[in-house]
């Protein structure tokens, strides 16, 4: 029902938006066709950022640079869902912003001025956000790196606008862990949130699963076949020798470190059963949560770490539970669907994302914690599967067989603005690392 | 045609000649004495016989089938429901038989694979071909099989036999799969 309902309340919205965009933007929407084709949130807020072209140092290389700089940042700041991004192919920002000062409206309205110079085989990039109304320079950043590391820049200097202009840190400098079996093998791989950059991290040449970051973003989780068994493997954020987190005999799956690092949360099958544990993130204290005959998986942690979602089929049909942190007060979530698991509870605590049995394909649902209002979020063919947040709880990435082998995508909170990330091989069990730095 | 006339008439004429001639040499011959004919000289022919091929089987060496093989040769998978781990009378009926092919051959050691359609998410699944692969061992065991020959594990969705994305290629895959231990 509310997949059907939910296709209407997205026009409405877009209506909404437009008639009011219209309204706000009367004077200026007419030179910028592109502006309405970039907003489809219906979360979009009401500031407006100009791109111009980024200006470069004399010598010829720095001007490439600047324009893959300028591209990178343009895309960021249409990812965040935050901004109605203008980009404009001049370079004078100084008569530029006289003339935009000159019919600003009620929106805010902000300038991003980049310039890109070599110094010493290294590149220099130095940007400003000025405001229009006021032609204010409100801020200031400058940044010297390879040539490699002209992606990360970018996302950094992205980052800040975002800060500066919301007061949270942006997501452009995250990153997303998958499996993947381009190589053959199904190993865990990184790649930056856009899609770009993408690593294989592992090398167990064998089957490895669910990828958790920690939360301080150094470490990642996984499930590896790689000694015959399905053991819980760590490895580093960038690679390196894996280690052992626990080998018990049977499933060592679905790892989730918990919000502060302290514990992770895993199944294991070691008594003859799946059921949820916690230990320590050195193996050490191993501790049984849950007790019964049923399947317990897939357990995610409440933000503030007291509590637990989790999949179980006890009630007959694998449904999502809440439990706290000691096993205790175990509740039924979702009780509309014969089939929901993959839990995935938000950054902001108040809602749960899950995967939900439609006919024969799986779709990405988000509901409260109290397991009401139920939404559909995707409405495709194959499976839907796996969701997890980003880290400022406005998009979701997921692992859909829309287009025939699972492949990662992202989308908006509200469903709105799907956008694929992987093309190449089978894809899937996205995590969503923490921004960088970040605890 | 005046001239084949002619032609014909001579060879007529000849024809008469002949005959008459031949009449009148006839009459002229007195037998004097009939001799037996010559006796005939035959030679004896030679009997020619296709000899009958009959190719005979040759015992080979005698090599002993492997326990390995014989049980390779005769057990079976076992084949599940959706999101069901339980055992249908035909799995029953299966695992039975394979219980005797164990009995018969106690060196053989097997791994028991549990296995899932592609519905639902990887680890929900990972859990479920674990307990199908279980509920094949426990038969088993039951079964009067040592618990120390059988070991389990679970693949989850991610092996699976047919790749399609329909009911046919689920039901193959939904299964406890059965591997001789080398």
């Amino acid at each position: 029902m509310s997949s059907r309902r939910r296709p209407k309340i997205t026009i409405l919205l877009s209506l909404a938006s437009l008639i009011c965009s219209l309204l706000l933007f009367a004077d200026v929407t007419a030179q910028e066709p592109e502006v309405h084709l970039e907003i489809r949130t219906s979360e979009a807020r009401s500031v407006k950022i100009y791109v111009p072209k980024f200006d470069a140092s004399d010598s010829e290389g720095a001007g490439v640079f600047a324009d893959r700089f300028k591209n990178i940042v343009t895309s960021d700041l249409e990812r965040s869902g935050f901004f109605e991004v203008v980009t404009v192919p001049v370079a004078d920002v100084s008569s530029l912003l006289q003339e935009l000062k000159g019919k600003v409206g009620s929106t805010e309205e902000v300038l991003v001025e980049g310039k890109a110079s070599l110094e010493g085989g290294k590149i220099v990039f130095e940007g400003r956000l000025h405001e229009v109304a006021s032609l204010k320079t409100i801020m200031n950043k400058r940044y010297r790196f390879s040539d490699r590391a002209l992606r990360r820049a970018a996302h950094r200097f992205s980052d800040e606008i975002v800060l500066q202009l919301t007061g949270e840190r942006g997501i452009a400098s995250t990153s997303i862990a998958f499996i993947s079996a381009q190589s053959g093998a199904k190993e865990v791989c990184v790649m930056d949130y856009d899609g770009q950059r993408k690593k294989q991290i592992t090398m167990e040449k064998s089957l490895c699963l669910s990828p958790d970051w920690s939360p301080d973003g150094l470490k990642i989780a996984y499930t590896s076949y790689s000694r015959g068994n399905p053991d819980l493997h760590v490895v580093g954020r960038y690679g390196g020798k894996p280690g052992t987190l626990s080998a018990y005999r049977g499933l060592n799956s679905s790892p989730a470190w918990s919000p502060s690092g302290r514990k992770i949360a895993l199944t294991l099958t070691r008594d003859g059963n799946a059921e949820i544990y916690l230990m320590n993130p050195d193996g050490s204290e191993l501790r049984r949560l849950t007790r019964h005959p049923a399947i317990d998986s897939s357990p995610s942690w409440a933000p503030n770490g007291r509590q637990l979602a989790f999949t179980s089929d006890r009630g007959g049909s694998p449904q999502i539970y809440v439990m706290e942190s000691d096993g205790s007060n175990v509740r039924r979530l979702t009780f509309k669907g014969s089939y929901n698991d993959s839990p995935a509870w938000s950054p902001d605590g108040g809602r749960i994302a899950y995967a939900s049995r439609i006919g024969n394909s799986f779709q990405i649902f988000v509901m409260d914690i109290a397991g009401m209002t139920p939404v559909q979020l995707t409405d495709s063919r194959g499976n839907n599967e796996n969701p997890e947040w980003s880290p400022d709880g406005r998009q979701i990435v997921f692992s859909s067989s829309r287009g025939g082998e699972r492949d990662i995508y992202v989308m908006n909170a509200d469903g709105t603005n799907v956008r694929r990330l992987t093309h190449a091989g089978d894809n899937f069990n996205p995590s969503w690392s923490p921004r960088p730095g970040e605890e | 045609m005046p001239r084949r006339g002619m032609l014909f008439a001579v060879l007529a004429l000849l024809v008469v000649a002949l005959l008459v001639s031949f009449g009148c040499a006839k009459k002229k011959v007195t037998p004097t004495q009939e001799l037996p004919p010559p006796p005939v000289q035959t030679t004896p022919a030679e009997e020619i016989e296709e000899p009958e091929v009959q190719p005979e089987e040759v015992p080979e060496p005698v090599q002993e089938e492997t326990p390995e093989e014989k049980v390779a040769a005769q057990i079976q998978d076992v084949f599940f429901a959706f999101d069901d781990y339980s055992l249908t009378e035909k799995a029953r009926n299966v695992l039975a038989n394979n219980a005797k092919v164990l009995a018969e051959n106690p060196s053989v050691k097997i791994l028991i694979e549990g296995h899932c359609d592609e519905r639902g998410t990887v680890e929900y699944n990972l859990a479920l071909g674990e307990k199908r692969a279980l509920s094949a061992k426990n038969y088993l065991v039951n079964y009067g099989l040592d618990p120390g020959r059988t070991s389990i594990i679970s693949y989850g969705k991610e092996h699976p036999f047919d790749p399609g994305h329909n009911e046919e290629a689920w039901a193959k895959n939904r299964r406890a799969h059965f591997v001789i231990k080398k």
